[in-house]
């Protein structure tokens, strides 16, 4: 199925508007389409009718049925018939219109940007991608898979990725050097108390998880915090998403990020804390105890 | 004895408010830098996983989308 692209310039790091030209009599091929009953064949029947993703739909507020012109891209104008329900996938903030609308309003009538094979169950993508470069086309094409070709672009992504890692690290051993200091000097400025605690009968190691709990407590609200922040920022839609070329990536906090920052940090917290923790526990009761001068 | 040492940590905690929450703000701020990159990469993930599932392939021009 051929398909033509119209979107805005790529050079937009968040609001990249992307519309797709299809066939609308072959696309449920290709995309597995979830809409209200009715929509799709009210997007069928409307020749500037558009399928609009449900993450740029609600970015932008359009309903079904309203008109929409978007000025960003020459003009061009549609209708609202249906929202596709998100999946996590590019399709969340593509807009789908007809692929012979989308060629008049460029006076391209014929030309699309790529096309898309539906490979048949248990045929091998590589093996199929092999054989249509091998076709004798007039110009020379690339095949792929999409999947492979989603890694491509978001490969423009990748170095903030590996950015992030190197900042998550760095991030994390500062908070063990600062937790391990400010315990540290807690339990300095508390040393007769630890005195004390150990004449009544604590003995070393309820001294050592007093200051190691004190710490990873400190950690874990803390933790509880950063996460909510960002939980509460992507809620209110001031972090939403991050655009590379023809793709928008939907920022989503899910649960498995909660997990790992709350692990990390407490983790963190508590392993600053052992030193102070260890000296605390060994604390000499005769000297801490011995009056001031 | 650790429900009584419960109570003397929050109690401790409790005597220096200001070392406290200057260490809480310096978690908080580790927990959203590592929840916003751990979120950011797992979405790109999840689009790319995304992405397979049709099993369409794209044959374009070659140098060209």
């Amino acid at each position: 199925m051929p398909v033509r692209l119209m979107m805005t310039s790529c050079q937009s790091s968040t609001d990249v508007i992307a519309l797709h030209g299809v066939d609308k009599r072959l696309v449920r091929r290709f995309r597995n389409f979830d809409v209200a009953p009715g929509e799709w064949e009210e997007f069928a029947a409307d020749t500037s009718g558009a399928l609009v993703g449900a993450k740029i739909a609600r970015r932008y507020g359009w309903r079904p049925g309203e008109h929409v012109t978007l000025q960003e891209l020459e003009g061009v104008s549609f209708t609202v018939r249906g929202i596709v329900q998100p999946r996590g996938s590019a399709d969340d903030f593509l807009i789908y219109v007809d692929r012979s609308f989308l060629q008049q309003i460029e006076d391209e009538l014929g030309l699309s940007h790529y096309v898309l094979v539906k490979a048949a169950p248990g045929v091998d993508a590589a093996a199929l991608c092999r054989a249509i470069a091998e076709m004798p086309f007039t110009v020379q094409v690339t095949a792929q898979p999409e999947e492979a070709l989603v890694t491509t672009i978001l490969d423009q992504l990748a170095d903030l990725v590996r950015l992030s890692r190197a900042v998550v690290g760095i991030v994390i051993v500062v908070l063990l050097i600062a937790v391990g200091n400010a315990i540290s000097m807690a339990t300095r400025d508390r040393f007769r108390e630890f005195g004390v605690l150990r004449t009544l009968g604590f003995p070393r190691r309820a001294v050592a998880f007093m200051v190691i709990g004190e710490g990873t407590l400190q950690g874990l609200v803390g933790a509880l915090a950063g996460c909510l922040v960002v939980q509460g920022l992507a809620w209110a839609g001031l972090i939403r998403s991050v655009a590379t070329c023809a793709m928008t990536v939907d920022f989503l906090v899910g649960p498995r990020p909660w997990a790992v920052s709350l692990a990390v940090v407490t983790l963190a917290a508590a392993l600053g804390c052992l030193l102070p923790a260890w000296s605390a526990s060994r604390v000499d009761i005769l000297r801490a105890l011995r009056p001031e001068e | 004895m650790i429900p009584r040492l419960l109570i003397a940590i929050l109690r401790n905690l409790a005597r220096s408010r200001t070392r406290l929450m200057i260490t809480v703000l310096g978690c908080t701020a580790a927990a959203f830098v590592t929840c916003f990159f751990l979120a950011a990469q797992m979405s790109l993930a999840r689009m790319t996983q995304a992405a397979g599932e049709d099993a369409n392939v794209i044959v374009r021009q070659t140098d060209r989308y």
